[in-house]
């Protein structure tokens, strides 16, 4: 027993298995696909030459990719913390990993075989006018492997909703809703709980809409004569992938919830703020999504103006709540600063500070000249690289450096430094490019925008260089503990209880 | 329900639906047919299943395992009869007719009731999400298609069938989204996974 | 200033902000509060007006940004001075008539004959100055004054394809006939 590492977070060997086999795949694709984004801001900055399809087949595997793959990394997180509440199959972790595998291997194959570059977004009816570079075939290879994927999710969520509710009752006692107006809150009720639970019910939703969004695609694809209402699946794709994403952050801040109170030695529990924070959250990240539909006049003006009002007032559970309760429990705590610590406060910056110009791009007024720029790769980069990320990497950290001493090195630290630095380097080049209208998705810039383009190739590299290190040090962690212990309750010496 | 009058009902209920006034009457809209005729049928086949002697269910338990048989013969015929074509064909032709009137209670119905209790919560969840895509993508098909996609029926008759089935997609997800956020806890309790599944963590 | 460097400023702003209170308590979080029930309760206390003061400004800022409605109504006339008709195409623009007024407000009529375009409008420097959808099946309407005449850019801000980059147009901008320029 220690507090870093209490015993009823301890891996069984084949518990221990499954999650070293979502960690290193997660961490081997991040830096492949991360190599594809280096290509292409390489290739929009004129310093290497890949044609146009390559550069869109590099595109939508790497926005896929990363999508699909950040989901998948914080899944592992939600699994790892919730399972000490509640009750999870091991098997239903696996089946979502094995289908991941297969939807990952759909999605791969439509890309870099039959050539379809749609974006991930595969808006209709992009993917089926393919002006003859790709095949019907191909676009739906690639549909089919995002319903793969999501019947893997379902799964996952569909176990962990029964757990909840065996341990719980329903779902809505899980969130705390119970204490909302009053009553006496349950100090330990968990707060993976809370925030496990609102992913639950929301990404299930998500889910749905993409079921039944890309289900309707693919019979379009075959059969043409059932035409579909473009602004229709607009919404709907908007609807899911919006939340898709979002609820990656939400499993992910599970491992900020319950590891920074571990080094800061101060506990971190929930509270009515807490609760209604999550609450609001839970309806917001469902009603959120016209912000992406701002410049699309024809939309219903009373739902482009609920984007905007809602798109300020998400910011204020993740500001207000989550990184103000961090800073909260590390202010004057006797910090102790190892790597998960250093970078969990890294991911609470990352966090808070993405959604800034994330919300100011979220005004009308705004979205009519930065829609579509750099600055929209811009702020949702600035919250997964530098928010997201770090809290996948700081668990990884912290499970890896149960079992090796040899993780807190001067190495590591300055990693992280040269991530932080060349991570902003690397968002703020987006920033910039929106600034000066730089357009996203663009095969070939003007010259005007080179600059932007090769300081933030540069950039890109340093990340991958932090990140490549990250990833060999932790994979070797977690191989090592693997094959040399049984368990990981054991506490290394060199960490105070 | 007494398992006696369970049976009788589920023999009463086709009987009464095949009687010609009802039955014109039910088949002369797609939206009747659809979605108050062909459920009442599975109703049927649900009360024959709860009919049967226990002996019964239980010799067909070890083929039904987690109720998957079931699951996959309920998918296809569900599947079978949600075609247009299907439901054209059980309008001119007797023979379709009778065999709507006799696999959807032995097919759906029946499969359904005695699986849904051996079922465990992951596959009713996956069954339910299932059904209500189902019922989102079928009533948006019905209400974009340009033709009729039966003879029997008119386009505008199609297209009400498109609402009514986004209206029942919308209220089935009311009631499980309610049932699941405020449902009393012993309906979940209830809801039990095959058991020995799980690693055995104390919760 | 425009709009443009307005975003920028308040980002660099708030970003800014948010890095000086990360800053802050991370030089302080060495140190040990010997009460630390009290840090969190002052911390909690002062949550509250930041709470307040944020849904003003917030309010503030939505009325403001939101008052004058900044995409024209979609349903009724107009009345512009001049009707342009906008239709994408997997990889190039019609832009039907040419040549556009300087100082009225010209409507623009925007739709896709095959998939999702952006059309935007830049201007001389390469600045984008107003955008809208292409979307098949759907017009949208969009309203803008040039102010000056002369040649501006007409670029594809949705995804369309192997050729997106490419898709660019110019519009001619002319002075009305009676202003001196």
């Amino acid at each position: 027993m220690s507090a870093l590492y209490p015993q009823t977070e301890a891996l069984s060997s084949r518990e221990r298995a499954v999650l070293n086999l979502y960690a290193i795949s997660a961490l081997a694709v991040f830096l492949l696909l991360m190599l594809f984004g280096l290509a292409m801001r390489a290739a929009q900055g004129r310093w290497i030459n890949i044609s146009p399809q390559v550069f869109y087949q590099l595109m939508t595997a790497h926005g896929a990719g990363m999508v699909g793959t950040v989901g998948l990394a914080s899944s592992a997180i939600m699994w790892f913390f919730l399972r000490k509440y509640v009750r999870l199959s091991t098997a239903m972790f696996v089946a979502n990993y094995l289908l991941f595998l297969l939807g990952a291997v759909l999605i791969l194959a439509a890309v870099f075989i039959g050539g379809f570059g749609g974006a991930w977004t595969f808006l209709y009816p992009l993917p089926v006018h393919t002006m003859g570079i790709w095949s019907i075939n191909a676009a739906a290879v690639f549909m089919l492997g995002y319903l793969v994927i999501g019947v893997g999710f379902l799964l996952f969520y569909l176990d962990a909703m029964l757990a909840v509710m065996r341990v719980y009752g329903n779902l809505g006692r899980a969130l705390g809703w119970q204490w909302l107006f009053g009553g006496t809150i349950d100090k330990s009720h968990p707060t993976t709980v809370v925030a496990s639970t609102m992913v639950i019910i929301v990404n299930t939703l998500g889910i749905l809409g993409g079921a039944v969004v890309l289900v309707m695609c693919l019979v379009n694809a075959y059969v043409p004569r059932f035409p579909l209402d473009a602004l229709l699946v607009k919404n709907l794709i908007y609807f899911f992938g919006h939340v898709f994403v979002n609820c990656s952050i939400y499993m992910a801040v599970i491992g900020v919830y319950e590891l920074l109170p571990r080094y800061s030695g101060r506990p971190w529990g929930v509270s009515r703020p807490f609760l209604w924070a999550w609450a609001a959250s839970t309806v917001m990240v469902l009603i959120v999504y016209p912000h992406h539909l701002m410049m699309d006049y024809v939309m219903p003006h009373w739902m482009l103006v609920t984007g905007q009002i809602i798109s300020y007032t998400s910011g204020l559970p993740v500001f207000l709540v989550t990184a103000y309760g961090a800073l909260t429990n590390v202010y004057r705590s006797g910090m102790r600063w190892r790597m998960p610590a250093m970078l969990i406060v890294l991911s609470m910056f990352g966090w808070a500070a993405g959604i800034v110009p994330a919300i100011v791009d979220g005004t009308i007024a705004v979205n009519v000249v930065m829609h579509n720029t750099m600055w929209v790769p811009g702020h949702f980069h600035f919250y997964l690289l530098l928010g997201v990320l770090p809290m996948v990497l700081a668990f990884l950290y912290h499970v890896a450096g149960g079992s090796s001493r040899s993780l807190e090195t001067a190495g590591d630290r300055l990693s992280l430094a040269v991530y932080l630095i060349a991570g902003l380097a690397f968002v703020g080049m987006f920033l910039a490019g929106g600034r000066a209208s730089e357009p996203r998705r663009y095969a070939v810039h003007f010259a005007e925008w080179l600059p932007y383009d090769r300081a933030a190739s540069i950039a890109a590299a340093l990340v991958i260089a932090a990140m490549l290190l990250f990833a060999i040090r932790i994979s070797g962690a977690l191989l090592k503990a693997g094959s040399g212990e049984k368990g990981s309750g054991e506490v290394p010496a060199h960490l105070p209880g | 329900m007494k398992r006696a009058h369970a049976g009788l009902a589920a023999g009463l209920l086709p009987v009464l639906l095949a009687a010609p006034p009802l039955q014109r009457m039910l088949e002369a809209s797609m939206t009747a047919q659809m979605l108050v005729q062909i459920p009442l049928l599975a109703i049927a086949g649900m009360l024959l299943g709860k009919s049967l002697p226990e002996s019964a269910a239980n010799r067909i338990q070890p083929w039904n395992r987690g109720g998957a048989t079931g699951l996959i013969v309920v998918t296809f015929a569900s599947a079978c009869w949600m075609l247009p074509l299907s439901l054209d064909a059980a309008v001119v032709s007797p023979a379709a007719d009778l065999a709507k009137f006799l696999t959807i209670p032995l097919l759906i119905g029946l499969p359904l009731a005695s699986s849904w209790p051996r079922m465990s919560f992951v596959l009713r969840g996956v069954l339910l999400f299932e059904a209500l895509a189902t019922l989102f993508r079928m009533g948006w098909l019905y209400l974009i298609s340009p033709v009729r996609l039966c003879n029997s029926y008119g386009l505008s008759d199609q297209q009400r069938l498109g609402e009514w089935l986004l209206m029942a997609g919308t209220a089935l997800l009311l009631c499980i989204a309610w049932q699941l956020l405020w449902g009393s806890p012993k309906a979940a309790a209830g809801a039990a996974g095959p058991p020995g599944l799980r690693a055995g963590r104390p919760a | 200033m425009t709009m443009q460097n307005d975003a920028w400023v308040i980002s660099l702003v708030g970003i800014g902000l948010v890095a000086l209170l990360f800053i802050y308590v991370i030089a302080q979080a060495g140190k040990i509060a010997p009460d630390p029930a009290g840090v969190q309760k002052k911390a909690y206390a002062l949550r509250r007006p930041l709470f307040w003061a944020l849904i003003v400004l917030g309010i503030g800022v939505a009325y403001g940004t939101l008052r004058t409605f900044p995409i024209p109504k979609q349903q009724g006339a107009l009345h512009p001075a001049q009707t342009v008709q906008v239709i994408a195409h997997q990889w190039s623009w019609e832009i039907t008539p040419a040549p556009i007024q300087a100082g009225v407000p010209i409507e623009f009529d925007v739709t896709s004959a095959d998939v999702n375009h952006g059309f935007a409008i830049f201007d001389a420097h390469d600045r984008l100055l107003t955008q809208t959808q292409a979307m098949p099946g759907y017009t949208n309407r969009l309203i803008y004054t040039f102010a000056q005449p002369g040649t501006y850019r007409v670029l594809c801000l949705e995804y369309c394809g192997v050729a997106h980059y490419g898709m660019m147009d110019e519009l001619h901008v002319v002075a009305r006939k009676g202003d001196r320029q």
